[in-house]
């Protein structure tokens, strides 16, 4: 299989994963606001703001992926990235985190950019969908050292919530009709670009 | 509750009420004009829920005074002072009043310890104390 291939192959929500490397548990934000490893949970005052901004939206949206067949890694550690490229069916992995100065938050902290690529699996044909805000430069160095990984990504500010629900829409849509990832993309984010006035942008 | 919408307006004003983004954020800056927003706000609820209150008071006072007079003035009449007991003095009338009252003070202390911190702390502290107050009022009950 090549890039061209997965890019046409129809995806359905069991072929996808989506990875959360940021807290979605009290225990480990609270873990996080005194990691020095870790950034995201520190940008919030408390656990009620970060409940009222992300995690509830968790908890509405999440168990109606899981019924729709997507699998779930909450909590996601480095260390077990790489095996999401190692699961039977998988097609898609969708990483739901958050970048900072050329790193991004996984569970146990924050990893730069070199040390996510190795986790890469050099033979892994299928598309990588990084649901962070603008990493350009890993996109760069992934092109460059995985060639047969399609990737694709938003470089611009990503809203939690608007991209939760933006893949509940993406998931209900795979399910309903016979489509490509990419093809799926593109629908959704029309229909997101109209209610949101453009909010949402994306490259592949 | 009226701390949380001048908190709220605060929150807005110094833009901490907008959802945190998964990237790169740059940092608010917090003015001293932002705590004299807040003090100016704080002191204009702070004088009406004064007025509240004493209203309240006086309220309470004026039907207490007026028991005492239906019941001196009845004091042959049984059947009217069992009235005027069972209206006012009744466990649910005094817990309804107690629980209003109560609301109304641990609201104004809210106020006045806000407008401590507005006036005494530096403005990036005062932002995270107001935050840290508006968002635990915001998700109460909703948290696990």
């Amino acid at each position: 299989m090549n890039p061209q291939s997965i890019s046409k192959k129809i995806i359905k929500p069991e072929n996808c994963i989506m990875a959360f490397g940021i807290p979605v548990s009290k225990k480990r934000f609270k873990d996080h606001q005194l990691s020095n490893k870790a950034d995201f949970a520190k940008r919030f005052i408390n656990w009620s703001q970060y409940h009222h901004q992300f995690v509830s939206n968790i908890e509405k949206v999440i168990p109606a992926i899981i019924q729709l067949g997507v699998s779930i890694e909450p909590e996601l550690r480095l260390k077990d990235f790489e095996h999401l490229f190692n699961k039977n069916k998988i097609d898609v992995v969708i990483l739901f985190s958050h970048w900072n100065q050329n790193s991004i938050e996984f569970d146990d902290g924050l990893a730069h950019i070199q040390s996510i690529v190795r986790k890469i699996p050099q033979d892994y044909y299928g598309i990588l969908d990084l649901c962070v805000c603008h990493p350009d430069d890993f996109t760069k160095i992934l092109r460059e050292c995985r060639p047969n990984c399609l990737i694709r990504y938003t470089h611009q500010k990503a809203t939690p919530y608007i991209w939760l629900y933006f893949y509940t829409v993406l998931f209900n849509y795979l399910k309903d009709y016979n489509s490509t990832y990419l093809e799926a993309l593109e629908t959704v984010i029309k229909e997101f670009q109209t209610d949101n006035k453009g909010k949402l942008d994306h490259e592949s | 509750m009226k701390a949380k919408s001048v908190f709220e307006q605060y929150l807005a004003k110094i833009g901490k009420l907008e959802p945190i983004q998964l990237g790169d954020d740059k940092e608010i800056q917090v003015t001293k004009e932002d705590n004299d927003f807040l003090k100016t706000h704080l002191l204009g609820q702070i004088k009406s829920n004064n007025t509240i209150i004493w209203l309240a008071i006086g309220m309470l006072v004026v039907i207490f005074l007026l028991d005492i007079y239906l019941i001196l003035y009845s004091l042959k009449e049984p059947e009217v002072i069992k009235v005027v007991f069972n209206g006012t003095f009744t466990v649910s009338s005094l817990f309804l009043i107690i629980n209003w009252l109560r609301k109304l003070w641990a609201e104004k202390s809210l106020m006045d310890i806000s407008l401590c911190v507005a006036q005494d702390m530096p403005p990036e502290q005062a932002a995270k104390y107001i935050a840290s107050i508006y968002w635990r009022i915001v998700n109460k009950g909703f948290e696990k």
